[in-house]
C-alpha cells in the first residue's frame, strides 16, 4: 500500500474551490472588514486555478486508492471466511451423504430382513414346528341366528351376497411410497 | 556472500517458477486435475418385484465382491491360503487368480454375505479390495420362482418377469466426476459434474403371495400324493382377469418332496385339454342353437367316425340323456354327436374363438400358443377327437381363459400379470390391458355356468366341490402324446379340472393339472385340488359363502374319502 498524504484524512475540511473563495477577503462581505485592520492584510495573489484542480484530483485518486485498498482486505478476508464456511460445509455434505448410503443400506437390509421373515413358508413351519399349531380339518362358520342377527351381528360377519370384505386384497399397495420412492434413487 | 546466496537462490526460484508457468503449464495442471479428479459410479439399483400387497417378491441388496489386482499381490501363495478358508474356495484356484498375468482387476468371489466381506477385510492383504455390488434376493425363496425368473450375476433378467421386464427394472448407472483431496474428502469448490443414477422401477404383479404358497403347498401335496410327475396351477380373478397365482412342480425323480420348476409351465407348455375342452364344443353347440341344455338325446355306447371308434369312459347301454347330462357326465359319445351338427367349421370357430391357438396376450418369455390344425387339414376323424379335446393342445392359461370367459357372461377376459409399474417418483402407473370381445351370448354363458354347475353338484367335478360355496367346472382327463412315436404315451394321462366359484358372482377361477397322476381321472386327483385352493382363496378374498353352509358347526366327521367318478 502506498503511504497515504496526511490531507487526505481529513475529509471533513471542505475541499476544492469552495476555500479558495473563503480566503481572499473580498469587500463584498461587509461585515468583516470593519473587524480587519489593513496593515496585516496579506498580499493578494492570483491563484492558478489548473494546479488546484490537480492538487484535488490527487486527492480525490489518493482517497479512492485507500477506498480500494481497504474494500480489498475486506474483500480477501470475506474470501477467506466463506472458504473456510465452504470446506467445512463440504466436509459435513460428505459425512452425510456418507450416512445417506449407509441408512440405505440398513433400510435395504431391515426390508430384505422383514420380507424374508414374513414368507409364508417361514410363517407356517414356525406356526407348526415351534408354536404347536395345527391346520384345522375344515373350517367353522360361525353364523348368527335369524333372532339376534340385525341387533348384534353387524360388523361381525358380512351379509351373504355382499363382496365387502375384511382383507382388501388389491387395496394396500404400500401408500407411502409416494413420499419414499423419491430418496431411494440416488 | 550471504546476498549473492540469496540471490543466486532466488533466481533458481524464479527460472523454475517461468518454467512451471511459463514454458508447460498445461502438462502440470493436468497432471494435478488426474491426481484430484475422480470418476465415482453411482449404482442404479435393479427395481423390486412386488405382489398386489406390496410384499416384495424380488428385491436387490448390495453385497460385497472380493476381486484382487495380481500386479498388488505380494505373496500368491499365502495370500490364496488366508482367503481359501474365509471365501470358501479352492486354494490353488484363487493362486492361479491371482497370479494371472495382463489383467489389474479379477473378481475372486462375488456378491459374498458381509460376514464373510467383514472377514476378508480384517485380513488386510494387498492387492485385495472389496466393492458393493447389487445381488437379487427373493425373500421367500423359490416362491413363485417360475414366474418372477433369475437374473444372472450382472443382474441381467434371464428368464420370467425379470426378463420380460427387464428394461423395466433395471435402472441407469449415473457417474459423478469430482475433485477428491488425499484423505478422500470432496474437494469444495472444485469440478463437479453429476449424471444422476436413474433407479429401476418397481414391478407390482397380481400375484398374492400367501395364495401363491398355498396353491404351491397344495399342487407338491397332491403331486406326492399320487406319484405324479408334475403339475400346474393358475388361479385367477374371472372378471378382471388377474393372475392371482401360477404354480408349477415337478417331482424329482426317485421320489422325495416336489419342487417348483424354473419353467413357468402353465405358459410355456401345452397339454391336450381333453374333456375340459368340451366347455367350448358344448359353448358353439348352444350359441349357434344346435341343441338346447334340456334337450333330450340317444347316447349309445360307442360311435364310428371315420375309420375311428369312440367310446365313453366307460361303458354303458344305450341310453337317454340330456344335453346338460353330456357335459356333467363327460360323455365323449354325446359331445361327438353334438359337434357333427354344429361340424368342423363350426368347432373350429369356437375353438379359436375361446382364445385356442393363439398367445394368451401375456407376452411371457418363452409363451407358447399351443397347437390347432386349420380346418382344412382336418382328418376324417378330426371331428370325434378335436370336438373332445384330443389333438388340441392347449397352456393352461389359455384353458382357464376359455371357463372366465364363460364366468363373465359370455365376454373374454385377457389375463394380466402385471398390475403396474412404480416409477422413480413413486407413483403408480397401471399397466394398460386390453378388453375383452364378446364369444358367446350373455345366455349362453348363463346355460353353460348351470350346465357346468352341475357337473360339480352331481356329475364327474363332484370332488371340486366346496363347502358353502357354488362351483362350477369340468375335469378332463387326456392322454399325453407320445414324445417318440406317433399316437399316444401309453398309460400316460394328464388330470386336470378346471372351474370357477361361486357360480352366482365368479370370483375365483381355478385350472389344476397333475402330469400323469396315479389314479389318472382329472375328477378324482384334480379336483380335490381345486377344492381346497378354492376355500383358502374364497376365504382370502372375503367372499361370503352363497350356498347352505355344512350342517356342523363343530367337526363332527373326518372329512368324506373322495368319490370316484368316472371321466
Amino acid at each position: 500500500m502506498s503511504p497515504v498524504p496526511a490531507p487526505a484524512r481529513l475529509p471533513s475540511r471542505a475541499p476544492g474551490p469552495s476555500r479558495t473563495d473563503a480566503t481572499p477577503a473580498r469587500p463584498s462581505t461587509p461585515r468583516s472588514t470593519p473587524a480587519r485592520p489593513d496593515a496585516t492584510r496579506p498580499r493578494l495573489r492570483l491563484v492558478d486555478n489548473t494546479r488546484l484542480e490537480i492538487a484535488a484530483r490527487r486527492r480525490r485518486a489518493r482517497r479512492s486508492l485507500v477506498v480500494a485498498g481497504v474494500l480489498a482486505v475486506a474483500a480477501l478476508l470475506a474470501l477467506a471466511g466463506v472458504n473456510a464456511v465452504l470446506v467445512s460445509n463440504q466436509v459435513r455434505l460428505d459425512e452425510l451423504e456418507q450416512q445417506v448410503v449407509e441408512a440405505q443400506a440398513r433400510h435395504q437390509a431391515l426390508r430384505l430382513e422383514v420380507a424374508t421373515l414374513e414368507a409364508p413358508a417361514r410363517v407356517v413351519s414356525t406356526a407348526t414346528d415351534r408354536l404347536g399349531m395345527v391346520t384345522p380339518e375344515r373350517i367353522t362358520y360361525v353364523q348368527p341366528s335369524p333372532v339376534d342377527a340385525p341387533s348384534s351381528a353387524e360388523g361381525l360377519a358380512p351379509s351373504p351376497g355382499s363382496t365387502s370384505s375384511e382383507v382388501p386384497v388389491g387395496t394396500a399397495t404400500v401408500p407411502s411410497w409416494g413420499t419414499v420412492k423419491p430418496y431411494l434413487s440416488r | 556472500m550471504l546476498f549473492l546466496a540469496v540471490v543466486v537462490a532466488l533466481g533458481g526460484v524464479t527460472v523454475r517458477l517461468a518454467h512451471l508457468q511459463v514454458v508447460a503449464p498445461e502438462a502440470y495442471a493436468e497432471r494435478g486435475m488426474a491426481q484430484r479428479l475422480r470418476t465415482v459410479e453411482l449404482p442404479a439399483p435393479r427395481g423390486s418385484i412386488f405382489d398386489r400387497n406390496g410384499n416384495e417378491l424380488a428385491i436387490s441388496v448390495r453385497r460385497q465382491t472380493v476381486w484382487a489386482d495380481p500386479l498388488l499381490v505380494e505373496d500368491a501363495a499365502a495370500t490364496a491360503a488366508a482367503l481359501a478358508p474365509v471365501l470358501d474356495m479352492d486354494q490353488s484356484y484363487l493362486r492361479d487368480r491371482l497370479t494371472g498375468k495382463g489383467s489389474r482387476f479379477v473378481y475372486l468371489a462375488r456378491q459374498i454375505d458381509d460376514d464373510r466381506a467383514d472377514a476378508v477385510e480384517a485380513l488386510d492383504l494387498s492387492g485385495i479390495g472389496l466393492r458393493d455390488e447389487p445381488r437379487r434376493v427373493r425373500p421367500a425363496d423359490d416362491l413363485a420362482l417360475a414366474v418372477l425368473g433369475d437374473v444372472d450375476v450382472d443382474d441381467q433378467g434371464l428368464s420370467g418377469i425379470e426378463r420380460q421386464l427387464d428394461g423395466v427394472l433395471s435402472g441407469q448407472p449415473g457417474e459423478l466426476l469430482v475433485e477428491r483431496a488425499r484423505d478422500g474428502g470432496t474437494i469444495a469448490g472444485g469440478q463437479h459434474a453429476l449424471r444422476p443414477a436413474a433407479r429401476g422401477e418397481d414391478v407390482v404383479l397380481h400375484l398374492d403371495r400367501s395364495l401363491q404358497y398355498e396353491v404351491e403347498r397344495a399342487l407338491s401335496e397332491q403331486v406326492q400324493a399320487t406319484e405324479a410327475d408334475g403339475g400346474m396351477a393358475v388361479v385367477m380373478d374371472p372378471r378382471s382377469g388377474a393372475v392371482l397365482a401360477m404354480a408349477s412342480v415337478e417331482a424329482p425323480g426317485g421320489g422325495g418332496e416336489p419342487q417348483p420348476t424354473r419353467n413357468n409351465a402353465p405358459l410355456t407348455s401345452v397339454f391336450e385339454p381333453g374333456s375340459a375342452s368340451k366347455v367350448v364344443t358344448m359353448s358353439g353347440v348352444l350359441e349357434e342353437g344346435v341343441a338346447e341344455p334340456e334337450n333330450v338325446m340317444v347316447v349309445p355306447d360307442s360311435l364310428q367316425v371315420g375309420p375311428k371308434r369312440f367310446t365313453d369312459s366307460s361303458s354303458h347301454p344305450t341310453q337317454r340323456m340330456s344335453v346338460t347330462e353330456v357335459l356333467a357326465q363327460s360323455s365323449n359319445v354325446g359331445t361327438i354327436t353334438l359337434a357333427q351338427r354344429l361340424g368342423p367349421q363350426g368347432v373350429d370357430q369356437y375353438l379359436r374363438r375361446f382364445g385356442f391357438g393363439r398367445p394368451t396376450g401375456l407376452g411371457f418369455p418363452g409363451e407358447s400358443a399351443g397347437l390347432l390344425l386349420p380346418v382344412d387339414d382336418w382328418a376324417s376323424t378330426s371331428i370325434g377327437s378335436i370336438a373332445i379335446g384330443q389333438g388340441v393342445a392347449v397352456n393352461a392359461v389359455q384353458m382357464l381363459g376359455a371357463l372366465n370367459t364363460l364366468a363373465n357372461g359370455g365376454v373374454s377376459v385377457p389375463p394380466r400379470l402385471v398390475r403396474s409399474v412404480i416409477g422413480a417418483d413413486g407413483k403408480e402407473r397401471p399397466v394398460a390391458s386390453p378388453g375383452g370381445e364378446r364369444v358367446v351370448s350373455a345366455e349362453t354363458a348363463a346355460e353353460m355356468t348351470s350346465m357346468l354347475a352341475s357337473a360339480v353338484s352331481d356329475g364327474t367335478g363332484v370332488n371340486a366341490q366346496v363347502d358353502g360355496y357354488t362351483v362350477a367346472g369340468k375335469t378332463g382327463t387326456a392322454r399325453k402324446p407320445s414324445t417318440e412315436v406317433r399316437g399316444y404315451e401309453s398309460g400316460a394321462y394328464m388330470g386336470v379340472f378346471a372351474g370357477f366359484a361361486p357360480v352366482e358372482d365368479p370370483r375365483l377361477s381355478i385350472i389344476v393339472a397333475l402330469d400323469e397322476p396315479h389314479p389318472y381321472y382329472g375328477g378324482v386327483v384334480a379336483a380335490p385340488v381345486f377344492s381346497e385352493i378354492a376355500e383358502y382363496g374364497l376365504r382370502l378374498l372375503g367372499v361370503a359363502p352363497t350356498a347352505p353352509l355344512p350342517e356342523a358347526s363343530v367337526p363332527t366327521s373326518p372329512p368324506t374319502s373322495p368319490v370316484t367318478p368316472r371321466d
